[in-house]
Protein backbone atom coordinates (compact mmCIF):
# COMPACT_ATOMS: atom_id res chain seq x y z
CA UNK A 1 0.00 0.00 0.00
CA UNK A 2 1.31 3.57 -1.11
CA UNK A 3 -0.07 6.81 0.68
CA UNK A 4 0.94 9.90 -1.11
CA UNK A 5 0.71 12.41 1.96
CA UNK A 6 0.43 16.14 0.83
CA UNK A 7 -0.34 18.22 4.12
CA UNK A 8 0.02 21.72 5.44
CA UNK A 9 1.41 22.80 8.81
CA UNK A 10 -0.82 25.76 10.26
CA UNK A 11 1.02 26.77 13.10
CA UNK A 12 4.48 26.29 14.05
CA UNK A 13 7.21 23.79 12.73
CA UNK A 14 6.84 20.25 13.70
CA UNK A 15 6.99 16.84 13.43
CA UNK A 16 3.98 15.34 11.48
CA UNK A 17 3.46 11.80 12.71
CA UNK A 18 1.51 9.37 10.27
CA UNK A 19 1.10 5.82 11.51
CA UNK A 20 -0.54 2.45 9.67
CA UNK A 21 -2.63 0.60 12.14
CA UNK A 22 -4.56 -2.96 11.58
CA UNK A 23 -7.52 -3.49 14.13
CA UNK A 24 -6.87 -1.91 17.23
CA UNK A 25 -3.13 -3.11 17.30
CA UNK A 26 0.19 -0.96 17.61
CA UNK A 27 1.13 0.87 14.75
CA UNK A 28 2.82 -1.36 11.83
CA UNK A 29 4.49 1.43 10.48
CA UNK A 30 5.05 5.12 11.70
CA UNK A 31 7.28 8.12 10.30
CA UNK A 32 7.27 11.56 11.60
CA UNK A 33 8.59 13.99 8.46
CA UNK A 34 9.08 17.53 9.76
CA UNK A 35 6.55 19.95 7.90
CA UNK A 36 8.34 23.59 8.29
CA UNK A 37 4.84 26.10 8.31
CA UNK A 38 6.61 28.36 6.28
CA UNK A 39 7.15 26.20 3.47
CA UNK A 40 4.09 23.88 3.49
CA UNK A 41 2.21 22.22 2.01
CA UNK A 42 4.71 19.32 1.60
CA UNK A 43 4.10 15.79 0.28
CA UNK A 44 6.10 13.09 1.69
CA UNK A 45 5.40 8.80 0.95
CA UNK A 46 4.55 6.22 3.12
CA UNK A 47 4.55 2.46 1.82
CA UNK A 48 5.23 -0.59 3.36
CA UNK A 49 3.69 -4.44 2.54
CA UNK A 50 0.86 -5.44 5.01
CA UNK A 51 -0.24 -9.19 5.49
CA UNK A 52 -4.33 -8.74 5.27
CA UNK A 53 -7.08 -11.12 6.65
CA UNK A 54 -10.62 -10.95 6.32
CA UNK A 55 -12.51 -8.31 8.11
CA UNK A 56 -9.04 -6.65 8.88
CA UNK A 57 -10.09 -3.11 9.20
CA UNK A 58 -6.95 -0.91 8.53
CA UNK A 59 -6.32 2.64 9.80
CA UNK A 60 -3.94 5.36 8.43
CA UNK A 61 -3.88 8.02 10.91
CA UNK A 62 -1.66 11.40 11.16
CA UNK A 63 -1.06 13.88 13.93
CA UNK A 64 1.14 16.94 14.80
CA UNK A 65 1.57 17.04 18.31
CA UNK A 66 0.52 20.43 20.29
CA UNK A 67 -0.46 21.87 16.75
CA UNK A 68 -2.91 21.26 14.05
CA UNK A 69 -2.88 20.41 10.14
CA UNK A 70 -4.03 19.61 7.29
CA UNK A 71 -5.32 17.26 4.55
CA UNK A 72 -4.06 18.60 1.13
CA UNK A 73 -5.55 17.92 -2.85
CA UNK A 74 -3.17 15.69 -4.20
CA UNK A 75 -2.91 13.24 -0.92
CA UNK A 76 -3.60 9.69 -2.10
CA UNK A 77 -3.43 5.90 -1.11
CA UNK A 78 -3.66 3.07 -3.36
CA UNK A 79 -3.87 -1.00 -2.13
CA UNK A 80 -3.00 -3.52 -4.53
CA UNK A 81 -2.73 -7.27 -4.05
CA UNK A 82 0.75 -8.24 -4.28
CA UNK A 83 -0.22 -11.17 -6.78
CA UNK A 84 2.88 -12.66 -7.79
CA UNK A 85 3.81 -14.09 -3.84
CA UNK A 86 7.16 -12.78 -4.23
CA UNK A 87 8.17 -9.51 -1.98
CA UNK A 88 9.70 -7.87 0.91
CA UNK A 89 9.11 -4.92 2.47
CA UNK A 90 11.45 -3.94 5.84
CA UNK A 91 10.35 -0.63 7.60
CA UNK A 92 13.07 1.16 9.97
CA UNK A 93 12.06 1.23 13.31
CA UNK A 94 14.41 2.91 15.11
CA UNK A 95 16.46 5.59 13.26
CA UNK A 96 20.25 4.76 12.90
CA UNK A 97 22.93 7.44 13.70
CA UNK A 98 25.08 6.79 11.04
CA UNK A 99 27.89 9.60 11.10
CA UNK A 100 30.28 9.47 7.96
CA UNK A 101 30.71 11.03 4.60
CA UNK A 102 31.37 8.33 2.68
CA UNK A 103 28.88 6.89 0.92
CA UNK A 104 27.48 3.92 2.92
CA UNK A 105 24.00 1.70 2.91
CA UNK A 106 21.50 3.39 5.46
CA UNK A 107 19.55 0.22 5.79
CA UNK A 108 22.56 -1.32 7.07
CA UNK A 109 22.27 -2.27 11.42
CA UNK A 110 25.69 -2.99 11.87
CA UNK A 111 27.31 0.01 13.66
CA UNK A 112 25.46 2.80 13.88
CA UNK A 113 22.72 1.45 11.67
CA UNK A 114 19.13 1.77 12.04
CA UNK A 115 17.01 -1.03 13.56
CA UNK A 116 14.13 -3.80 12.18
CA UNK A 117 11.95 -4.38 14.95
CA UNK A 118 9.82 -7.91 13.61
CA UNK A 119 6.62 -6.05 13.25
CA UNK A 120 8.52 -4.19 10.45
CA UNK A 121 9.46 -7.01 8.26
CA UNK A 122 7.69 -8.91 6.09
CA UNK A 123 8.63 -11.34 3.20
CA UNK A 124 8.70 -13.91 0.90
CA UNK A 125 10.50 -15.53 -1.62
CA UNK A 126 12.80 -12.23 -1.59
CA UNK A 127 15.51 -12.09 1.02
CA UNK A 128 16.19 -9.39 2.88
CA UNK A 129 19.49 -9.63 5.05
CA UNK A 130 19.83 -6.72 7.66
CA UNK A 131 23.63 -7.94 7.94
CA UNK A 132 24.32 -6.17 4.66
CA UNK A 133 20.72 -4.42 4.19
CA UNK A 134 20.49 -6.16 0.93
CA UNK A 135 17.22 -7.67 -1.12
CA UNK A 136 18.16 -10.93 -2.73
CA UNK A 137 16.18 -12.05 -5.74
CA UNK A 138 15.09 -15.26 -5.87
CA UNK A 139 14.19 -15.77 -9.66
CA UNK A 140 14.45 -13.63 -12.61
CA UNK A 141 11.36 -11.49 -13.31
CA UNK A 142 10.35 -7.89 -13.49
CA UNK A 143 10.34 -6.56 -9.83
CA UNK A 144 8.98 -3.23 -8.66
CA UNK A 145 11.50 -1.46 -6.23
CA UNK A 146 10.19 1.01 -3.99
CA UNK A 147 11.96 3.12 -1.16
CA UNK A 148 10.88 6.41 0.43
CA UNK A 149 13.66 7.52 2.12
CA UNK A 150 13.20 9.33 5.10
CA UNK A 151 16.32 10.10 6.13
CA UNK A 152 17.96 13.19 8.82
CA UNK A 153 20.96 15.10 8.91
CA UNK A 154 21.65 13.62 12.62
CA UNK A 155 23.85 17.14 13.08
CA UNK A 156 23.87 20.71 11.45
CA UNK A 157 24.16 19.04 7.60
CA UNK A 158 23.08 21.35 4.68
CA UNK A 159 24.23 19.30 1.50
CA UNK A 160 23.23 16.83 -1.34
CA UNK A 161 22.25 13.33 -0.45
CA UNK A 162 22.68 11.61 -3.34
CA UNK A 163 20.61 8.01 -3.12
CA UNK A 164 21.65 5.27 -5.09
CA UNK A 165 20.14 2.08 -6.27
CA UNK A 166 22.51 -1.27 -7.08
CA UNK A 167 22.06 -4.17 -8.49
CA UNK A 168 25.09 -6.84 -7.28
CA UNK A 169 25.27 -10.42 -9.19
CA UNK A 170 25.77 -13.26 -6.85
CA UNK A 171 27.09 -11.10 -4.42
CA UNK A 172 26.64 -7.80 -2.28
CA UNK A 173 29.03 -5.21 -3.29
CA UNK A 174 28.02 -1.76 -3.40
CA UNK A 175 30.97 -0.46 -4.95
CA UNK A 176 31.17 -1.12 -8.57
CA UNK A 177 29.94 1.54 -10.55
CA UNK A 178 28.67 -0.38 -13.23
CA UNK A 179 26.16 -2.08 -11.28
CA UNK A 180 24.80 1.35 -9.82
CA UNK A 181 21.02 1.46 -11.68
CA UNK A 182 20.31 4.88 -10.92
CA UNK A 183 21.01 7.88 -8.56
CA UNK A 184 18.91 10.83 -7.46
CA UNK A 185 20.61 14.07 -5.65
CA UNK A 186 17.89 15.81 -3.65
CA UNK A 187 18.71 17.80 -0.27
CA UNK A 188 19.51 17.64 2.89
CA UNK A 189 18.97 20.45 5.34
CA UNK A 190 19.20 20.26 9.25
CA UNK A 191 15.88 23.08 9.64
CA UNK A 192 13.39 20.81 7.70
CA UNK A 193 14.63 17.41 8.47
CA UNK A 194 13.41 14.27 8.84
CA UNK A 195 12.39 14.73 5.06
CA UNK A 196 11.71 11.95 2.25
CA UNK A 197 12.34 11.01 -0.98
CA UNK A 198 10.70 8.40 -3.25
CA UNK A 199 12.26 6.05 -5.58
CA UNK A 200 9.47 3.45 -8.07
CA UNK A 201 11.39 2.05 -10.07
CA UNK A 202 10.55 -1.41 -12.28
CA UNK A 203 13.93 -3.81 -13.31
CA UNK A 204 14.79 -6.56 -15.11
CA UNK A 205 16.74 -9.02 -12.52
CA UNK A 206 17.79 -12.24 -12.28
CA UNK A 207 18.07 -14.91 -9.36
CA UNK A 208 20.59 -14.34 -7.16
CA UNK A 209 21.00 -10.60 -7.87
CA UNK A 210 21.23 -8.57 -4.60
CA UNK A 211 19.78 -5.22 -4.42
CA UNK A 212 20.88 -2.01 -1.81
CA UNK A 213 20.55 1.19 -1.37
CA UNK A 214 23.02 3.38 -0.51
CA UNK A 215 23.22 7.56 0.74
CA UNK A 216 26.07 9.75 0.03
CA UNK A 217 26.47 13.34 1.23
CA UNK A 218 30.08 14.09 0.86
CA UNK A 219 30.13 16.28 3.86
CA UNK A 220 28.60 16.26 7.36
CA UNK A 221 26.40 13.28 7.85
CA UNK A 222 23.09 11.54 6.86
CA UNK A 223 20.79 8.70 8.43
CA UNK A 224 17.65 6.88 7.95
CA UNK A 225 15.13 7.72 10.19
CA UNK A 226 11.65 6.13 11.51
CA UNK A 227 9.87 4.84 8.47
CA UNK A 228 11.96 4.51 5.69
CA UNK A 229 11.18 1.68 3.81
CA UNK A 230 12.88 -0.66 1.30
CA UNK A 231 10.29 -2.59 -0.98
CA UNK A 232 11.34 -5.17 -3.73
CA UNK A 233 7.85 -7.14 -4.90
CA UNK A 234 8.38 -9.48 -8.20
CA UNK A 235 5.46 -8.49 -11.02
CA UNK A 236 2.98 -11.60 -11.70
CA UNK A 237 3.34 -10.84 -15.17
CA UNK A 238 0.48 -12.65 -16.39
CA UNK A 239 0.78 -15.83 -13.86
CA UNK A 240 -2.06 -17.15 -12.03
CA UNK A 241 -2.35 -15.35 -8.63
CA UNK A 242 0.17 -17.33 -6.38
CA UNK A 243 -1.50 -19.12 -3.76
CA UNK A 244 -4.95 -18.44 -4.35
CA UNK A 245 -5.82 -20.40 -7.49
CA UNK A 246 -7.46 -17.01 -8.71
CA UNK A 247 -6.35 -15.46 -12.13
CA UNK A 248 -6.13 -16.36 -15.79
CA UNK A 249 -3.77 -13.54 -16.73
CA UNK A 250 -3.84 -9.64 -16.22
CA UNK A 251 -1.56 -8.87 -13.56
CA UNK A 252 1.63 -6.84 -14.26
CA UNK A 253 2.71 -7.84 -17.69
CA UNK A 254 2.17 -4.18 -18.61
CA UNK A 255 4.92 -1.50 -17.53
CA UNK A 256 6.75 1.32 -18.09
CA UNK A 257 9.76 2.98 -16.32
CA UNK A 258 11.85 5.58 -17.44
CA UNK A 259 14.25 8.17 -16.27
CA UNK A 260 15.26 11.68 -17.35
CA UNK A 261 19.37 11.38 -17.82
CA UNK A 262 19.63 15.17 -18.16
CA UNK A 263 17.95 18.45 -16.06
CA UNK A 264 15.00 19.76 -17.96
CA UNK A 265 15.21 23.68 -19.14
CA UNK A 266 13.81 26.07 -16.03
CA UNK A 267 10.57 27.21 -17.10
CA UNK A 268 7.45 29.19 -15.42
CA UNK A 269 4.97 27.84 -17.63
CA UNK A 270 3.72 23.73 -17.54
CA UNK A 271 6.87 21.74 -18.10
CA UNK A 272 6.42 18.07 -19.50
CA UNK A 273 9.32 16.29 -17.84
CA UNK A 274 9.52 13.57 -20.50
CA UNK A 275 9.16 15.59 -23.75
CA UNK A 276 12.70 15.31 -24.77
CA UNK A 277 12.42 19.10 -25.96
CA UNK A 278 12.39 20.54 -22.46
CA UNK A 279 15.92 18.82 -21.61
CA UNK A 280 19.60 20.27 -21.73
CA UNK A 281 21.88 19.02 -23.12
CA UNK A 282 21.72 15.61 -24.53
CA UNK A 283 17.71 14.52 -24.10
CA UNK A 284 18.52 11.39 -23.52
CA UNK A 285 15.90 8.75 -21.45
CA UNK A 286 17.00 6.03 -19.83
CA UNK A 287 14.11 3.36 -20.15
CA UNK A 288 14.95 1.02 -17.47
CA UNK A 289 11.88 -1.86 -18.52
CA UNK A 290 9.19 -1.50 -20.56
CA UNK A 291 6.39 -3.70 -22.36
CA UNK A 292 3.16 -3.13 -23.96
CA UNK A 293 3.37 0.68 -23.43
CA UNK A 294 4.60 2.84 -26.03
CA UNK A 295 6.89 5.53 -24.72
CA UNK A 296 7.41 9.01 -27.33
CA UNK A 297 10.26 10.87 -26.07
CA UNK A 298 9.48 13.34 -28.81
CA UNK A 299 6.00 14.05 -27.36
CA UNK A 300 6.47 13.01 -23.80
CA UNK A 301 3.46 10.36 -23.99
CA UNK A 302 2.89 6.98 -22.88
CA UNK A 303 0.41 5.16 -24.58
CA UNK A 304 -1.16 2.11 -22.83
CA UNK A 305 -2.12 -1.11 -25.80
CA UNK A 306 -4.39 -2.65 -23.79
CA UNK A 307 -7.18 -1.95 -20.98
CA UNK A 308 -7.25 -2.18 -17.60
CA UNK A 309 -6.43 -0.77 -13.95
CA UNK A 310 -3.12 0.86 -14.10
CA UNK A 311 -1.11 2.30 -11.04
CA UNK A 312 0.82 5.32 -12.00
CA UNK A 313 3.83 6.96 -9.73
CA UNK A 314 5.54 10.58 -11.01
CA UNK A 315 9.09 11.30 -9.29
CA UNK A 316 9.87 14.72 -10.21
CA UNK A 317 12.62 16.15 -8.49
CA UNK A 318 12.83 19.81 -8.74
CA UNK A 319 15.51 23.09 -8.48
CA UNK A 320 13.78 26.02 -8.31
CA UNK A 321 15.06 29.98 -9.53
CA UNK A 322 12.83 31.05 -6.01
CA UNK A 323 10.20 30.19 -3.51
CA UNK A 324 7.13 28.95 -5.36
CA UNK A 325 3.82 26.81 -5.35
CA UNK A 326 4.65 23.83 -7.66
CA UNK A 327 1.67 21.63 -9.35
CA UNK A 328 2.20 18.10 -10.44
CA UNK A 329 -0.52 16.53 -13.25
CA UNK A 330 -1.28 13.02 -13.93
CA UNK A 331 -3.28 12.98 -17.23
CA UNK A 332 -5.50 10.82 -19.20
CA UNK A 333 -6.08 12.00 -23.01
CA UNK A 334 -5.25 15.49 -21.69
CA UNK A 335 -7.60 15.28 -18.92
CA UNK A 336 -6.49 15.50 -15.08
CA UNK A 337 -6.46 12.46 -13.24
CA UNK A 338 -4.77 13.64 -10.07
CA UNK A 339 -3.16 16.93 -9.24
CA UNK A 340 -1.34 17.91 -6.11
CA UNK A 341 -1.08 21.52 -6.35
CA UNK A 342 0.42 23.12 -3.36
CA UNK A 343 3.45 21.83 -2.70
CA UNK A 344 5.66 24.66 -2.07
CA UNK A 345 9.71 24.77 -2.37
CA UNK A 346 11.68 27.25 -0.87
CA UNK A 347 14.70 26.90 -3.16
CA UNK A 348 17.45 27.59 -0.66
CA UNK A 349 16.36 25.24 1.90
CA UNK A 350 14.79 22.20 0.08
CA UNK A 351 15.78 21.97 -3.27
CA UNK A 352 16.73 19.52 -5.09
CA UNK A 353 13.24 18.46 -3.53
CA UNK A 354 11.30 15.37 -5.07
CA UNK A 355 7.25 15.70 -4.67
CA UNK A 356 5.76 12.30 -5.43
CA UNK A 357 1.88 12.25 -7.58
CA UNK A 358 0.46 8.92 -7.41
CA UNK A 359 -2.71 7.87 -9.45
CA UNK A 360 -4.71 4.38 -9.75
CA UNK A 361 -6.55 4.59 -13.04
CA UNK A 362 -8.82 2.42 -15.62
CA UNK A 363 -7.15 3.00 -18.86
CA UNK A 364 -8.35 1.45 -22.47
CA UNK A 365 -6.39 0.82 -25.39
CA UNK A 366 -4.75 3.66 -26.93
CA UNK A 367 -5.31 6.02 -23.89
CA UNK A 368 -2.43 8.91 -23.52
CA UNK A 369 -0.48 9.02 -20.08
CA UNK A 370 1.48 12.69 -19.67
CA UNK A 371 2.46 14.64 -17.10
CA UNK A 372 3.34 18.00 -16.58
CA UNK A 373 4.43 20.09 -13.82
CA UNK A 374 3.90 23.98 -13.32
CA UNK A 375 4.42 27.18 -11.14
CA UNK A 376 2.19 29.44 -9.21
CA UNK A 377 4.18 32.56 -10.57
CA UNK A 378 6.45 33.48 -13.00
CA UNK A 379 9.71 31.54 -11.12
CA UNK A 380 11.45 28.82 -12.83
CA UNK A 381 11.40 25.58 -11.74
CA UNK A 382 13.66 22.67 -13.82
CA UNK A 383 13.61 18.73 -13.32
CA UNK A 384 16.65 17.14 -11.95
CA UNK A 385 18.70 14.38 -14.00
CA UNK A 386 16.91 11.19 -11.91
CA UNK A 387 13.38 12.50 -11.91
CA UNK A 388 11.53 9.39 -12.81
CA UNK A 389 7.62 7.99 -13.49
CA UNK A 390 6.52 4.28 -13.56
CA UNK A 391 3.19 2.72 -14.22
CA UNK A 392 1.91 -0.97 -14.50
CA UNK A 393 -1.55 -2.50 -15.42
CA UNK A 394 -2.26 -3.83 -11.99
CA UNK A 395 -5.22 -5.58 -13.63
CA UNK A 396 -6.26 -6.10 -16.71
CA UNK A 397 -8.67 -7.85 -19.25
CA UNK A 398 -9.56 -10.52 -17.31
CA UNK A 399 -10.06 -13.97 -19.41
CA UNK A 400 -12.82 -16.56 -19.86
CA UNK A 401 -10.81 -20.06 -19.13
CA UNK A 402 -8.91 -21.03 -22.23
CA UNK A 403 -10.30 -24.15 -23.68
CA UNK A 404 -10.64 -26.24 -27.02
CA UNK A 405 -13.17 -25.04 -29.57
CA UNK A 406 -15.63 -28.18 -29.09
CA UNK A 407 -16.21 -28.43 -32.45
CA UNK A 408 -18.71 -27.43 -35.67
CA UNK A 409 -20.21 -30.85 -36.07
CA UNK A 410 -21.78 -32.82 -32.70
CA UNK A 411 -21.51 -36.58 -32.76
CA UNK A 412 -25.63 -36.05 -33.33
CA UNK A 413 -24.87 -33.89 -36.36
CA UNK A 414 -26.11 -30.94 -34.52
CA UNK A 415 -24.26 -27.80 -36.24
CA UNK A 416 -23.07 -25.65 -33.66
CA UNK A 417 -22.28 -22.66 -35.42
CA UNK A 418 -22.46 -20.17 -32.02
CA UNK A 419 -22.78 -22.60 -29.25
CA UNK A 420 -20.44 -21.08 -26.63
CA UNK A 421 -18.15 -24.60 -26.42
CA UNK A 422 -17.86 -23.93 -30.31
CA UNK A 423 -18.23 -20.06 -31.06
CA UNK A 424 -17.37 -18.45 -27.50
CA UNK A 425 -14.15 -19.95 -26.77
CA UNK A 426 -12.14 -19.25 -30.04
CA UNK A 427 -11.74 -15.70 -28.79
CA UNK A 428 -10.51 -13.79 -25.60
CA UNK A 429 -13.58 -12.81 -23.92
CA UNK A 430 -14.68 -11.88 -20.01
CA UNK A 431 -18.29 -13.00 -20.81
CA UNK A 432 -19.14 -16.27 -21.89
CA UNK A 433 -21.10 -15.92 -25.24
CA UNK A 434 -20.33 -14.12 -27.49
CA UNK A 435 -22.76 -12.34 -30.15
CA UNK A 436 -24.42 -14.33 -32.43
CA UNK A 437 -22.90 -12.19 -35.05
CA UNK A 438 -19.47 -13.40 -34.57
CA UNK A 439 -20.37 -16.94 -35.89
CA UNK A 440 -21.73 -15.25 -38.95
CA UNK A 441 -19.45 -15.93 -41.99
CA UNK A 442 -19.30 -13.37 -44.62
CA UNK A 443 -21.18 -10.67 -44.63
CA UNK A 444 -24.25 -10.32 -41.69
CA UNK A 445 -26.31 -8.56 -44.48
CA UNK A 446 -27.75 -8.54 -47.51
CA UNK A 447 -26.10 -5.29 -48.07
CA UNK A 448 -22.79 -6.21 -46.25
CA UNK A 449 -23.04 -4.01 -43.54
CA UNK A 450 -24.00 -4.57 -39.64
CA UNK A 451 -21.11 -6.99 -39.07
CA UNK A 452 -19.20 -5.33 -36.79
CA UNK A 453 -20.35 -5.62 -33.23
CA UNK A 454 -20.88 -2.62 -31.28
CA UNK A 455 -20.90 -4.09 -27.69
CA UNK A 456 -18.29 -6.30 -27.48
CA UNK A 457 -14.51 -4.47 -27.92
CA UNK A 458 -12.26 -5.69 -25.39
CA UNK A 459 -11.34 -9.50 -26.98
CA UNK A 460 -9.31 -9.58 -29.99
CA UNK A 461 -9.65 -12.44 -32.51
CA UNK A 462 -7.59 -15.30 -30.86
CA UNK A 463 -3.90 -15.95 -32.62
CA UNK B 1 -18.79 -23.58 -18.39
CA UNK B 2 -19.21 -21.00 -14.95
CA UNK B 3 -21.22 -18.11 -14.77
CA UNK B 4 -19.52 -14.88 -15.98
CA UNK B 5 -18.86 -12.24 -13.51
CA UNK B 6 -15.75 -10.51 -14.96
CA UNK B 7 -15.86 -6.55 -13.52
CA UNK B 8 -12.55 -5.30 -12.52
CA UNK B 9 -14.10 -4.78 -9.04
CA UNK B 10 -15.39 -8.19 -8.60
CA UNK B 11 -12.22 -9.72 -9.85
CA UNK B 12 -9.19 -7.72 -8.55
CA UNK B 13 -8.32 -6.16 -5.18
CA UNK B 14 -8.14 -2.77 -4.69
CA UNK B 15 -8.60 0.93 -2.88
CA UNK B 16 -7.92 4.23 -3.99
CA UNK B 17 -8.90 7.47 -2.77
CA UNK B 18 -7.43 10.55 -4.04
CA UNK B 19 -8.34 13.95 -1.94
CA UNK B 20 -9.51 16.58 -4.93
CA UNK B 21 -10.19 19.30 -2.21
CA UNK B 22 -8.16 20.99 0.58
CA UNK B 23 -9.40 20.19 4.14
CA UNK B 24 -9.23 23.01 6.62
CA UNK B 25 -5.62 24.08 7.97
CA UNK B 26 -6.60 22.91 11.52
CA UNK B 27 -8.68 19.99 10.35
CA UNK B 28 -6.55 17.73 12.50
CA UNK B 29 -5.20 18.72 16.02
CA UNK B 30 -2.72 16.81 18.87
CA UNK B 31 -4.77 13.55 18.24
CA UNK B 32 -4.22 11.39 15.51
CA UNK B 33 -7.05 11.57 13.28
CA UNK B 34 -7.53 9.63 9.98
CA UNK B 35 -6.09 10.96 6.91
CA UNK B 36 -9.21 9.94 4.58
CA UNK B 37 -12.05 10.67 6.95
CA UNK B 38 -14.84 12.79 5.19
CA UNK B 39 -15.43 14.79 8.24
CA UNK B 40 -12.50 16.43 8.05
CA UNK B 41 -13.92 20.34 7.13
CA UNK B 42 -14.04 21.50 3.51
CA UNK B 43 -12.19 18.22 2.72
CA UNK B 44 -13.74 15.85 -0.83
CA UNK B 45 -12.24 12.67 -1.62
CA UNK B 46 -13.15 10.31 -4.24
CA UNK B 47 -12.76 6.50 -4.09
CA UNK B 48 -12.85 3.70 -6.36
CA UNK B 49 -12.76 0.82 -4.59
CA UNK B 50 -12.91 -3.24 -5.27
CA UNK B 51 -16.33 -5.17 -4.08
CA UNK B 52 -14.06 -7.03 -1.31
CA UNK B 53 -12.43 -3.57 0.28
CA UNK B 54 -14.82 -1.57 1.64
CA UNK B 55 -13.63 2.03 2.44
CA UNK B 56 -16.36 4.36 5.25
CA UNK B 57 -15.48 7.40 4.51
CA UNK B 58 -17.19 8.76 7.66
CA UNK B 59 -14.26 6.95 9.33
CA UNK B 60 -11.53 6.90 7.07
CA UNK B 61 -11.01 2.91 7.47
CA UNK B 62 -10.48 0.32 4.95
CA UNK B 63 -11.94 -3.11 6.07
CA UNK B 64 -11.28 -6.39 3.68
CA UNK B 65 -14.14 -8.55 3.36
CA UNK B 66 -14.22 -12.69 2.37
CA UNK B 67 -14.94 -12.83 -1.11
CA UNK B 68 -17.55 -15.28 -2.96
CA UNK B 69 -17.08 -15.66 -6.02
CA UNK B 70 -19.77 -17.75 -8.15
CA UNK B 71 -17.61 -17.50 -10.96
CA UNK B 72 -15.28 -20.83 -10.68
CA UNK B 73 -12.36 -18.85 -8.71
CA UNK B 74 -11.81 -19.48 -5.09
CA UNK B 75 -13.36 -17.49 -2.41
CA UNK B 76 -11.13 -15.54 -0.33
CA UNK B 77 -10.84 -15.93 3.31
CA UNK B 78 -7.26 -16.15 3.62
CA UNK B 79 -4.61 -13.51 4.33
CA UNK B 80 -3.41 -11.81 1.38
CA UNK B 81 -0.59 -9.31 1.14
CA UNK B 82 -1.02 -5.47 0.10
Amino acid sequence: MVLTLVTSQETSDRLQTTTFNLNSASAIYTAAPFIDFAMDPTETTHQRIITIAADDVLHIKTTTPGHTMGIVKGTSVVITEITSGVFASSTVTTAGSNNTTDEFNPFDTDGDGPAFAAAGLIANGVVFDETDASMKIPSSGKYLIMVNNLYAAGGSTNNTNTIRLYRSAGSYDITTADERLFSNAVKIHSTVDPTEHTICVIEDLNADDYLAITYDVGAGRVQAELGATFTVIKLQEGQPIAGTGRGLGGYGNIYASVMSDQDSTADDDDVNPFDEGTLTGDATFTTRAISGIVFSPAEGTFTVDKPGLYFIMHNPIFQVAGNVVVTTKILVNGVIVSASDTAFINNVIEDPMNLTNTAFVELQRNDVVTVFTGANTAVNIAHSAGSHITMFRYFGFFRTQEALASGLIGDDLTINTFSQGNLSVQYDRNIDQLPFKFGIRGAGTLRGRGTEPSVVKLGDKKV
Amino acid sequence: MANACFTYSEKASYAYVLCTTSSAVDAIAGTALPVFDSDHDDVVFTNNTSDDITYTAAAGTFTRKSRNLSCGFNAGDFSRNF
